[in-house]
């Protein structure tokens, strides 16, 4: 894996920072949050995995735009805690915790003594089996007993006890499970899938949030969805709050719960950032190479930002309005250019109802300068709509024109 | 006779709890046991969807 150091870390950041649309301030605030090391006052980091696919734990190692994984988790983040990736499992020996290097003390021992930022990835059951007691005990996802003196190892009360701590300075959602329900909380489900705030685009039937569940907690959430998420959203938005509670993690234990609110970034619907990928639809955001069959900045033209044609404003229909797709028709051009160049949206593409910056930002990027290589549509395949809430069952009939 | 819980078990895709039991003179093994600790039910979403969309939904296992 390449490192880069931090000089040339701030020169991408320079570089990129305007073609991606960042602002200043969002700028400064990742290049002083991850010039941050650890030993100067870093937050522990816990990362609890739920009914997960760990595709947001491979995601994020894929990061390379704002620095690397390895330079990511060794010298910037505090991550005391992600199974995936941690060197120690939980050990007991008759039921007790073995007091070697264990996982299960060490989260045991932030909980009890140190603030601490929560990420969640995975979605939250809460239905019961059949057969076991008790309505909504969340039994069918079991992730260890992380809460200290409670043996209750459910993800719904670990992900409750760790949320409501007074320790806990902010949670993030990593993942449209987390998020919305996603995947594990489709249409057929028998577990009863649910989000930290949200079933889909109910509010109030979150797994913190569900009165039916238990007292409501109130803490802030932010949302980075996405199936998975792209890594830049996630590294962003963790840079940003880490840095921001740098300074306001003092004033916020000592009782002031603003100051835990000003370490959020702006959010935009459905709590998810505006500044770290979800500020646009995938129409505009890139803008999308295929919509009014523009032949521009096309996937083949992969690192070239010079191409990016303007966008287009003069049309007849706004983008992303269905009226306009059957004048968008895919196949409307020519042998000679390839065919099959125009918009996907009578394909059944979601990227018109879909909040996201992959047309903007691609995916899989292996220079850290430069855009990544392709994205969904850029190599024409439907966008599925995986960041907004209604995926899988509604945005995600993958299939249908509707 | 001691028993030697390891849950979670670390870098593995999943959740996995493994529960042995052991003599903690001739360290012989008398039982053990694994449990998978996640129930997601991809079989039962997958039921009455359109078959095109199940390379879609499976791919997230």
């Amino acid at each position: 894996m390449l490192r880069i150091t931090r000089r040339e870390f701030l020169k991408y950041c320079s570089v990129t920072a305007g073609a991606l649309g960042l602002s200043c301030s969002t700028l400064m605030k990742i290049e002083s949050a991850l010039a941050k090391d650890v030993s100067n006052g870093g937050i522990p980091v816990i990362w609890i995995a739920g009914a997960a696919c760990t595709g947001c734990t491979m995601s994020l190692t894929n990061s390379r735009f704002y620095t690397t994984v390895d330079d990511l988790l060794i010298n910037k983040i505090d991550l005391r805690y992600l199974d995936t990736i941690m060197s120690t499992a939980g050990a007991f020996v008759n039921g007790v915790e073995y007091s070697g290097a264990n996982a299960i003390l060490e989260a045991q021992n932030i909980y009890t003594n140190l603030p601490y930022v929560l990420v969640v990835e995975g979605g939250i059951p809460v239905g019961s089996p059949a057969g076991t007691s008790g309505p909504l005990n969340g039994e069918f996802c079991e992730i260890g007993e992380l809460v200290p003196g409670d043996t209750n190892a459910t993800m719904l009360n670990v992900t409750r006890k760790f949320a409501s701590n007074v320790n806990c300075a902010a949670v993030l959602a990593v993942g449209t499970c987390s998020s919305f329900g996603g995947i594990p909380g489709a249409k057929g489900n028998v577990t009863n899938c649910r989000g930290l705030l949200y079933q889909g685009t109910r509010a109030d039937k979150g797994a913190l949030n569900d009165p039916t569940l238990g007292t409501p907690i109130s803490k802030p959430v932010i949302n980075i969805s996405g199936c998975p998420p792209h890594p830049d959203w996630i590294v962003g938005t963790i840079a940003h709050i880490l840095d921001t509670l740098g300074t306001g993690v003092a004033d916020y234990l000592a009782g002031d719960a603003q100051a835990l609110v000003n370490a959020l970034p702006p959010v935009t619907s459905y709590n998810r950032p505006v500044d770290y990928g979800y500020g646009e639809y995938q129409c505009n955001a890139g803008p999308c190479p295929w919509r009014y069959n523009n032949i521009g900045n096309r996937a083949s033209n992969t690192n070239s930002l010079a191409v990016t044609p303007e966008p287009d404003y003069n049309r007849r229909y706004p983008v992303g309005d269905s009226r306009a797709l059957g004048r968008n028709k895919w196949t409307v051009n020519d042998a000679a250019s390839g065919g099959a160049l125009g918009c996907l949206g009578i394909l059944g593409c979601k990227g018109r109802k879909t909040k996201a910056d992959c047309s903007r930002r691609r995916w899989n990027s292996d220079i850290a300068e430069e855009y990544g290589v392709n994205w969904c549509v850029g190599s024409r395949g439907n966008c599925q709509g995986c960041t907004e809430p209604t995926f899988p069952d509604k945005v995600g009939k993958f299939y249908t024109f509707r | 006779m001691a028993t030697i819980t390891i849950d979670p078990v670390n870098r593995i895709e999943g959740h996995l709890k493994v529960v042995v039991t052991v003599n903690d003179t001739t360290g012989v093994v008398s039982d053990a046991e694994c449990t998978g600790n996640l129930f997601r039910g991809f079989e039962l979403i997958m039921n009455r969807r359109d078959p095109r969309d199940a390379p879609v939904i499976c791919q997230r296992i």
